[in-house]
This record gives structure tokens, sequence and C-alpha cells, in this order.
């Protein structure tokens, strides 16, 4: 089955000295003012908008949506255990109500007024292109349609956040809400899902690989922060791909950093196919590969 | 909405379970037997001035006093496999699928209290991500397949278990570990006590008295796989096998369901289970014993089930809430009993509620074959329902 990009949006937010204040985003955005949400719920509101606005037709209720995050409502729950265990302090109902990973699509359904299958699901090296398969599996009736989300923030101190994710102290961070519509229709898509590889070596990835032909012209490599320069050059030689697609220095690391390579990608380029590779701690590969129409 | 369609047949091969009632199928099946219910009082001084009464695993079920949480999904992980007689090519082939609301909160804590001994200034969480315990799990059996976590409160492990089944169903995995998991952990006891929503004496299930609900631990696995195993002490005589399931988003409040979209998500895992609401023998109810959530389930159910509403029953007087867990261990529990020949009573229902107008099991039911529909519902309007048959 082929599964098709109808509209995507990418967003980043370098990390500062602060949380970015978007309560007045979401507001312009949606029309409407949201009490007692997070922050973390204001990235994933102001991202799905973002993406339904570039939507060909409206949204149908019956559209699916896929959620990810690596690190999720990662800022209040540190706050609750603090306060739970530092300041002897209860958490209070909202805050607690909100920190389940969940929260954040259901704001994004009740608001799109959809009636449909919402999952929330986590990985911990390839957040984004696990929900893509798992995306699939709601894209098996004729007409059916799946909103994918992958959303990270910051929890501050940045030097604290940078610990809990194992990070060198220098790495740059930032947040990001980045979503595609998907469905199994060809009419009105804007890019193609070509396909997804997971693979326990970098052999294993490469043979799945070399099944796939590119024009060599048309082809794009982008590769994620678990790949040196060097292997990435090792891997434009393997799949004799000579043009690369660098989103890394824009984008700064988030756990959902690769869902904006692909939106970005989608965003800036036509008649080009992106084959975006990342390694994890566990020297995991994945692949994604992109057709923009 | 999901469905085996005409893809393979998905049986659950084995089952492992460590909670409140044993640390076994027999041990758990035998306690529901004798109608065992043993919460024990935790102290939250923060939030209430009595110790809050929760289903703990004691220590005579499971010794673990640190790293409660990976020491019992080793505990529960390998008596599934041990049961699922998985081979090393099979394992090649294993998919992992995690369900659980804290994750490991409990084990990050733990952590936490200790390093303020020492530090007052000690960072809170020293790690973080969602996606550890079902990385944890992967690594430690060396499975070959994906993991997967899923986060979507109360409905968590039965998302996993549904997810999962239609992988395997459709080929994507030959074979998958679906595990629940919530271990005790102060975030998730004091944030319930916070919203009001915890009984200060039992859980009692669609009960004219009910008062809340009462939280506890569990972790437990179950084996997926497109073929039965023959030796396997949990799928032996009549082996359960997947028929349907469906999850639905009532948006229409975050805390408590409405009775006509769980009716929906009912009618749905009914269709993609190919089956009418007269084709179910039984229920295993999400019955949280809460207000809202209880009367919203029995008017859905009423609305399903509008010629006959089968037996139907709630395990989390037994249990407890076990919160993101409780879709593979109620399930557990569950088939555990069925194996025993009898589905368990809801030992704490006393009086109907006349604005339910229905009630469940008072008695052990006998039950030995037949399709059984287990429904989840969590925060975040996450519904879920699934169906099981052994027929």
């Amino acid at each position: 089955m082929s599964i098709y990009i109808y509209a995507s949006s990418g967003n980043v937010w370098p990390a500062e000295s602060q949380a970015p204040e978007l309560k007045d985003l979401v507001k312009s955005l949606w029309g409407k003012s949201y009490r007692r949400i997070n922050h973390f719920i204001e990235l994933t509101l102001v991202g799905a908008r973002r993406c339904v606005d570039r939507t060909p037709n409206p949204i149908a209720a019956h559209c699916s949506l896929v959620f990810t995050t690596g690190q999720g409502n990662i800022s209040q729950v540190a706050n609750l255990t603090r306060q739970i265990y530092k300041d002897h302090q209860p958490p209070m109902p909202f805050a607690f109500m909100h920190i389940t990973n969940n929260m954040a699509p259901f704001y994004v359904a009740q608001a799109l007024g959809l009636s449909s299958s919402n999952l929330t699901i986590a990985h911990r090296s390839f957040p984004f292109e696990t929900a893509l398969n798992v995306a699939t599996l709601q894209l098996q009736a004729p007409g059916s349609q799946c909103l994918v989300g992958a959303v990270d923030e910051c929890a501050y101190p940045l030097e604290e956040h940078r610990q809990r994710l194992g990070l060198a102290p220098d790495t740059p961070l930032a947040e990001g809400s980045h979503w595609l519509l998907l469905g199994s229709d060809p009419q009105q898509a804007v890019a193609q899902l070509e396909f997804s590889y997971f693979c326990d070596a970098r052999q294993a990835l490469s043979a799945q690989l070399a099944r796939h032909e590119w024009k060599s012209e048309e082809a794009v490599l982008s590769c994620g922060f678990g790949v040196t320069a060097q292997e990435q050059q090792w891997w434009q030689e393997q799949l004799n791909i000579h043009r690369g697609y660098e989103y890394r220095q824009q984008a700064a690391y988030h756990d959902t950093v690769t869902a904006y390579a692909v939106t970005s990608f989608i965003e800036t380029h036509s008649k080009h196919t992106l084959i975006h590779i990342d390694k994890s701690k566990q020297q995991r590969y994945c692949a994604v590969g992109i057709k923009v129409l | 909405m999901f469905g085996s369609g005409e893809n393979q047949k998905v049986y659950i091969r084995g089952a492992g379970i460590l909670c409140t009632l044993g640390a076994s199928q027999q041990q758990v099946a035998l306690a529901c037997q004798n109608g065992t219910i043993a919460p024990q009082r935790i102290p939250a001084p923060q939030v209430c001035d009595t110790p809050i009464k929760y289903y703990r695993i004691g220590e005579h079920i499971h010794p673990a006093r640190t790293r409660r949480l990976f020491e019992f999904m080793n505990y529960a992980v390998e008596q599934a496999m041990t049961d699922a007689n998985l081979s090393t090519e099979e394992l090649a082939r294993t998919a992992v699928f995690c369900g659980s609301t804290a994750c490991d909160i409990s084990d990050l804590e733990e952590h936490y209290a200790a390093a303020l001994t020492q530090d007052p200034n000690a960072m809170a969480l020293y790690r973080s991500g969602f996606g550890i315990l079902a990385g944890y799990v992967r690594d430690k059996y060396r499975l070959g397949g994906e993991e997967y976590s899923f986060n979507t409160a109360c409905s968590s492990s039965a998302n996993a278990f549904v997810t999962a089944a239609q992988m395997v169903s459709s080929g994507d995995c030959d074979h998958a570990l679906v595990l629940g998991v919530e271990v005790l952990n102060q975030m998730s006891l004091q944030g319930f006590a916070a919203m009001m929503l915890l009984s200060q004496d039992d859980i009692r299930p669609f009960d004219a008295g009910r008062n809340g609900t009462l939280l506890g631990e569990a972790v437990a696995c179950v084996v997926l796989s497109g073929k039965p195993a023959q030796d396997s002490a949990f799928c032996r005589d009549q082996p359960f096998y997947f028929l349907g399931g469906a999850n639905l988003c009532d948006t229409k409040s975050i805390t408590s369901s409405n009775a006509d979209v769980i009716a929906q998500v009912m009618q749905r895992a009914l269709h993609s289970a190919g089956l009418k609401a007269g084709d179910i023998d039984a229920i295993k109810a999400h019955g949280t014993g809460t207000e809202n959530n209880d009367a919203a389930e029995a008017h859905a159910m009423q609305q399903v089930f509008t010629q006959h509403l089968p037996p139907f029953t709630s395990l989390k007087p037994y249990l407890g809430h076990t919160l993101g867990a409780c879709g593979v261990v109620e399930m557990s529990v569950l088939l555990a009993t069925i194996q025993q020949g009898f589905i368990p009573k809801t030992p704490t229902f006393a009086a109907l509620d006349p604005q339910l107008g229905i009630e469940p099991l008072r008695d052990h039911g006998e039950f030995r074959q037949g399709n059984i529909m287990l429904n989840y519902f969590g925060f975040g309007g996450n519904n879920t329902s699934l169906i099981l048959s052994n027929r």
C-alpha cells in the first residue's frame, strides 16, 4: 500500500535562556485562549494548526492521530517530582492531569473535531520513524487519513536537560513540533512515503537500501545526530548519492528532529527523494525515504 | 479502526504476571476464586492525613525492595517467555510493545529520594525518555524485532496489545511480547489523591455506594504469535486468539468518558471482529468504581447490548486500578481464571444502583469457551475495546 503526504509543517524553537512564550501564538492560530495547558501542549497545538492550515481539504472527522515524543512533558514531570520530594507539596490537579503525554493530542483532536483513534507512542531513539510505522496501520481502509505529530520540549536549566539526555555540555538544543497529514489516496499529495527501515547493523540497512533505485540527480541524503561526518561520507559513497540536505545546525538537537528533516525537506524541495539515515546509541540504524512530488 | 481482517490469526501463546494477587497464573486464579482483596495502606502525608489504600505487591509475592520496576518486569517477561517457549530463532523475530502510564517514574523517584539525602539540590530525573522500558526489554532479552512504547493513560497497554496483534496479523513481526507496567510511585498516588478520585474504603464498581477507585501496581506480559504453543500451560486446551479491537478518542472531557463514545468504540470493536453484540459471551468492564465513569460504561453497555447484556465483571476490586498496565494485567487475570473454568465475580458489589439498572457478576460465573469483550478507558478520552475468543 502506498502512503501519501498531503501537508506538512516543521517548527523549531532554538533553546535560549527560557522556554519560548507561546500563549499568544496559540490564541492567534486557534482563535481561542486555552487555560491551564502546559508548554508541551502549546507546542503541540502550534505545530498541528500550521500543518492543518496547509491541507488541501478540511481534515475529516475520521482522520486518526498518531502522536510521538521522545521526552514528553519532561519539564512538568521534573517540576512535579521536585514539588513532591523536595518541597513536600502535592501536585495540583490540572498539572497532574496534563503530564500524561496523550493530553497534547487530545487537545488537537478536540480542536479539530476529530472522532477517531488517537495513539501516543514513544521510542528511545527513533520516535518519529516508529510513529510512521504505526500510522501505516491506521491507513488500511480506502480514503483513510492520519495526522502524525512529533513534539519535544526542553526542561530548564538546559545543563540538566543535556545531562538527562546524555548529551555533551555544548550541544545546541531546540524544541520542535512537526506534523504531517498522511493518507492512502494519491490525489492532491505533495509527497510520498517510500520506506522506513529499522536495522541492527549498517550492512543490513545498506542491503535494504540497495533494493531501491534513485536517479542520482534527484536523490538527497540527510543524516541524523547519531551519524558522524565520516559515516555520512560512507553512506554517500555506498548509495551513490552526491547531494546532501543539512538541517541539523538549523534545527539543533531534540529527540524528534528527524521529523523536522522530513517536513522541512518537503517544504523546500520538489521532484526530489530524501533518504534520511540515523543511528542510535545502541548502534541501531533507521532510514526513511520521502519522495517529494 | 483495527482488525485482524483476512490476515493470519493471532494467538496468545504465553503469559506472565506479577500483581497483588500473586506471581503466577495459577496463584492469581486461586486468589480470585477465594475472593482475595488485599490492599495495603501507604502513607501520603502531603495529600491525606490517613494512609491511602493501595494494592502493593508484597515481599511475600516478590522480594525486591529496590529497583522494583525492573525486577518486576524481568519476572513477568521471563515467565511469559518460558510459558510461550519461544526458540532463539523466534526471539530474533519478536517485537516488544510496552504500555504504561508512569513509565519509569518509580525508579526515578527512588533515585531522586536517595540523591536528596546527599545533596538538597540534586537533579530531579537523572535520565528521561518514554521509550526506555520497551528498549530495556528488547536489549535484555535480545529480541530482534522492533520496540514500541504506548502512553495513552489507562488504555496504554490495551492499545499496545491491539497494535501488536495487528502487526503480527499483518506479518510486520512474527511474535510480540506485550507488557503492561505500573509500579508504585508518589506521582500517580498523590496526583489521584489531589484529584479526589480515590476511595476511602473499597473499590465498588457499579455499586450504588461506589465512591472512587484505588490504585495498584502490577506487571503482566503476554506473548502473541501466529501459532499457539502446543506445550504452553497457558493455551494448552483452547488457546485464546485476537478477534478485533478499536480505539476512539472522546474529546468532550479530559477526565471522564461519555456513554455514546464508549458505545461507539464497543461497536467498532465488534465490527472489526466480524461479530454482533449477541455473539459476546462475557464482558470485562473497565469498572473503576468512580461515579461518572461507571455510569457512562453502564449506559454504553446498555446501548450496545440491547437484547441481552452478557455477564460482566470488574477486576479492579482484586487488583486495584493498575492504570496503564490494566490492559494486559486484567486480560491475564481473566484468562487465568477462564483456564480454571470461571469468570470472577465483582466481589465488592452489594447494591444495585437504580440509575444504572445493571449489576455485575455477584458469584463466579462458569465459563470455558466463548467470545469476550475487554474494555479500557483512560484520561484524555482514550477509549479502547478489544475482543478475544477461544471458541
